[in-house]
C-alpha cells in the first residue's frame, strides 16, 4: 500500500501541519522502538470481540511479554488471569505498514507542495537518520556538553537550557523519551549541586539507568534528605506542569500549538514517571502528590494525542467526520464523541477543531440541519483567530460542502474559487505546478 | 450545549489525569461512563447541603448516598442513574451563602481525597470545580 498525505488531496497549510505532527510522532521513541510500537498498534487494532470473554493480545515489546485489551483499553505486563480471559497471539502485520513508509510519504508530499525549502531539508535529514536507525543528533553528546557548561557556570545558562528544550521538544532532534530522562538527570544534578564527574557522555547514553544510579548514590550520602526534597520538587512540578500543558493544548488556537503543548506535556509526564518509579524502586519515601500510575497514564494519554495524526493524516480528509457521524448514528452522545477526540485522556484535536469536525459530521453525513450547520461553522470561522492556515482551509472545505448540500450556488462558487486560488498560489510558490499533470 | 452538559465537560477537563487517582497498578483506560459518574457524584457532593432532598422527590437522598458510596467502592457497582436528580438539584437548589459554600468545599475535598487524590491536588481541583458549579447555578436560576 502506498501512503499519501490526505490521500494526495491538497489542503492549503497541510504541509506545515503534516510536518509538525509527523516529526513529533516519529521522534517520541528511538526509530527501532517507534517501529516496534507501531507494529504493536497494528497488531491489536483488529482484536476480535468474543461474547462473554475479555480478549487480550499477547505480544513482545522491547523483548518483554505484554498483554493488551482494547475493550476496555488496558495494558498489562503480567499475564491476565480468570475464566473470562482469552489470550490471543499477535497477528503478523502488513510489512508495508511502517512509520518509515509514512515518513517517506510526508517527504514526497513536502517536496511537491512545501513552499519552505528549509522545512523539506529538515525532513530529509530526519528521514535519512530514521531509516538508518539513528536520530538527528546524539542526545548523549548534546547533554554531556550542556552538563559541562552548566556545572562550570560558563555562559548564559537560561539561554542554553532554552536551546536544549527547543532541540528536544520542538525540533525533534532526539527521541523525547531519552531527552526527558537526560533532562531529569541534568536537572537533578543542578538542583542538588551534586555532579557526576566521570564518563559524562556515557552516563547520558542510558539516562534512565544513570538517573537511578545517581539517586541511589546520592541517597547514601549525608545529603539524603535534601535529595529527597529535590526529587519531590522535580516530580511534583513536572506532573502538575504536564497537566497544564495538556489543558493549554486543548484550548489552543491552532493544531500546531496543540502539537507543541503535547510534546512538552509528554516530556513532563515522563520525568514525573521516572521520579515516581525511582522512588518506588529505592523506597525513598519522597512526598509525591501523584502516583506512578497517574504519571504513566499522563504519558500514555499524551502519547495517544501525539500519535493520532499519524492515522488522521493518511486518511481521506472526510474520514474523521464520517466516523463521527457513524458514532452519532449508532447512539453515541456528542460528549462521548468529543471525549474520544478532545479531552485530557484523548488529546487528539483542539476544542475548536473538534467542534468543526462534529458540526461537519452532523451537517454533511448525519441528519443535522444544513442551515444550522452553516451558521455554526460561520461562528467557528469568526472565532478562529490564531488558527493555522490548514484549519482555516479545512473550515472553507466544510462550508463549501455544506453550501453545496444546501444548493447555494453563489456561495459554492465563492468558496470553490477561494480554495482553488490558495492551492494554485501554494503550488506556484512550491514550484510544483504543472510537474505532475 | 446546555448548562449541565457544559458543567460536566468543565469538571471532566479540570480533573483530567487525576481521574486515575483511584487506580494503583496496571494501566487502565477509563471509560466515558465512569467519568460521567465521577462528574455527577462530584457535583452532588458539593451541592447536597444546599437544599432539602425531600423537595426533589421520595428516596432521592438514599439514592444519591448509595450512588456516592458505591462509586467510591467501585464504579462498576453503580447501578443507579442520578443524572436527572443532579440536573434538577442544580436548577432548583437555592444559591448558597458563604457558610454553605465552605461546607460544600470541604465535602468535595474529602470526597476527592477518598477517591485517592493528594490533599493539595484535591484542594486545587475543588476550588475550580466549586467555581464552575456556582457559576452554572447562577446562570440556570
Amino acid at each position: 500500500m502506498r501512503y499519501e498525505v490526505f490521500q494526495d488531496k491538497l489542503i492549503p497549510g497541510s504541509a506545515e501541519y503534516a510536518m509538525k505532527v509527523m516529526l513529533a510522532a516519529c521522534s517520541l521513541l528511538t526509530p527501532a522502538l517507534a517501529e516496534e510500537s507501531w507494529r504493536m498498534v497494528s497488531a491489536v487494532k483488529h482484536q476480535p470481540f468474543v461474547a462473554g470473554k475479555r480478549v487480550w493480545t499477547r505480544l513482545m515489546l522491547g523483548g518483554q511479554e505484554c498483554f493488551i485489551s482494547i475493550r476496555p483499553g488496558e495494558f498489562r505486563k503480567s499475564r491476565p488471569q480468570g475464566q473470562e480471559t482469552l489470550i490471543l497471539e499477535a497477528q503478523e502485520t502488513d510489512a508495508e505498514d511502517t512509520v518509515a513508509n509514512r515518513l517517506e510519504a510526508l517527504l514526497r508530499f513536502l517536496r511537491r507542495y512545501s513552499i519552505d525549502r528549509e522545512e523539506v531539508r529538515q525532513v530529509e535529514i530526519f528521514y535519512s537518520a530514521f531509516v538508518n536507525g539513528r536520530t538527528v543528533e546524539g542526545w548523549a553528546l548534546m547533554f554531556a556538553r550542556m552538563h559541562v557548561q552548566v556545572q562550570s557556570g560558563n555562559g548564559d545558562i537560561t539561554k542554553l537550557i532554552q536551546e536544549l528544550s527547543v532541540a528536544g521538544l520542538y525540533e525533534h532532534r532526539v527521541p523525547l523519551t531519552e531527552f526527558s530522562d537526560a533532562w531529569a538527570l541534568l536537572n537533578l544534578q543542578y538542583m542538588t549541586g551534586m555532579w557526576m564527574e566521570n564518563e559524562i557522555e556515557a552516563m547520558y547514553e542510558e539516562p534512565m539507568q544513570s538517573f537511578q544510579n545517581f539517586v541511589y548514590s546520592a541517597a547514601h550520602t549525608d545529603d539524603r534528605e535534601m535529595l529527597i526534597s529535590k526529587l519531590a520538587e522535580l516530580g511534583n512540578r513536572n506532573y502538575l506542569d504536564g497537566i497544564t500543558s495538556v489543558k493549554e493544548g486543548l484550548a489552543a488556537a491552532s493544531l500546531l500549538q496543540l502539537a507543541d503543548a503535547l510534546s512538552r506535556g509528554a516530556s513532563q509526564f515522563l520525568i514525573a514517571r521516572l521520579v515516581a518509579h525511582v522512588n518506588d524502586n529505592l523506597e525513598l519515601k519522597v512526598l509525591l502528590k501523584y502516583k506512578a500510575v497517574q504519571a504513566e497514564e499522563g504519558y500514555a494519554c499524551t502519547q495517544t494525542g501525539i500519535m493520532a495524526p499519524v492515522r488522521f493524516l493518511f486518511e481521506d480528509m472526510e474520514e474523521e467526520s464520517k466516523d463521527i457521524a457513524a458514532e452519532l448514528m449508532e447512539g453515541s452522545s456528542e460528549e462521548e464523541v468529543r471525549f474520544k477526540r478532545c479531552s485530557p485522556l484523548w488529546p487528539c484535536f483542539t476544542r475548536r477543531f473538534t467542534s468543526v469536525l462534529i458540526t461537519s459530521a452532523k451537517t454533511l453525513y448525519g441528519n443535522g440541519s444544513v442551515e444550522e450547520g452553516i451558521a455554526e461553522l460561520l461562528t467557528l470561522v469568526e472565532g478562529s483567530e490564531g488558527a493555522s492556515m490548514f484549519e482555516r482551509a479545512w473550515m472553507d472545505f466544510a462550508l463549501l460542502k455544506a453550501y453545496k448540500k444546501q444548493g447555494h450556488e453563489e456561495q459554492v462558487e465563492r468558496y470553490a474559487t477561494r480554495i482553488a486560488g490558495q492551492v494554485v498560489v501554494m503550488r506556484v510558490l512550491a514550484g510544483s505546478l504543472g510537474k505532475d499533470e | 450545549m446546555d448548562e449541565f452538559r457544559q458543567l460536566r465537560a468543565d469538571i471532566r477537563e479540570e480533573i483530567g489525569m487525576d481521574a486515575y487517582s483511584r487506580y494503583t497498578h496496571e494501566r487502565y483506560a477509563i471509560t466515558e461512563l465512569v467519568l460521567r459518574l465521577l462528574e455527577e457524584v462530584v457535583i452532588m457532593e458539593f451541592i447536597r447541603g444546599f437544599f432539602d432532598f425531600e423537595t426533589l422527590g421520595r428516596n432521592v437522598r438514599e439514592r444519591v448516598q448509595s450512588f456516592s458510596s458505591d462509586f467510591l467502592r467501585d464504579p462498576k457497582l453503580v447501578s443507579l442513574d442520578i443524572s436527572k436528580d443532579v440536573n434538577v438539584a442544580l436548577r432548583t437548589a437555592p444559591y448558597p451563602d458563604a457558610a454553605k459554600v465552605d461546607a460544600g468545599h470541604k465535602r468535595l475535598v474529602s470526597f476527592l481525597v477518598g477517591y485517592g487524590m493528594h490533599e493539595e491536588i484535591a484542594e486545587a481541583h475543588a476550588t475550580i470545580i466549586e467555581s464552575s458549579i456556582l457559576s452554572s447555578m447562577r446562570k440556570s436560576q
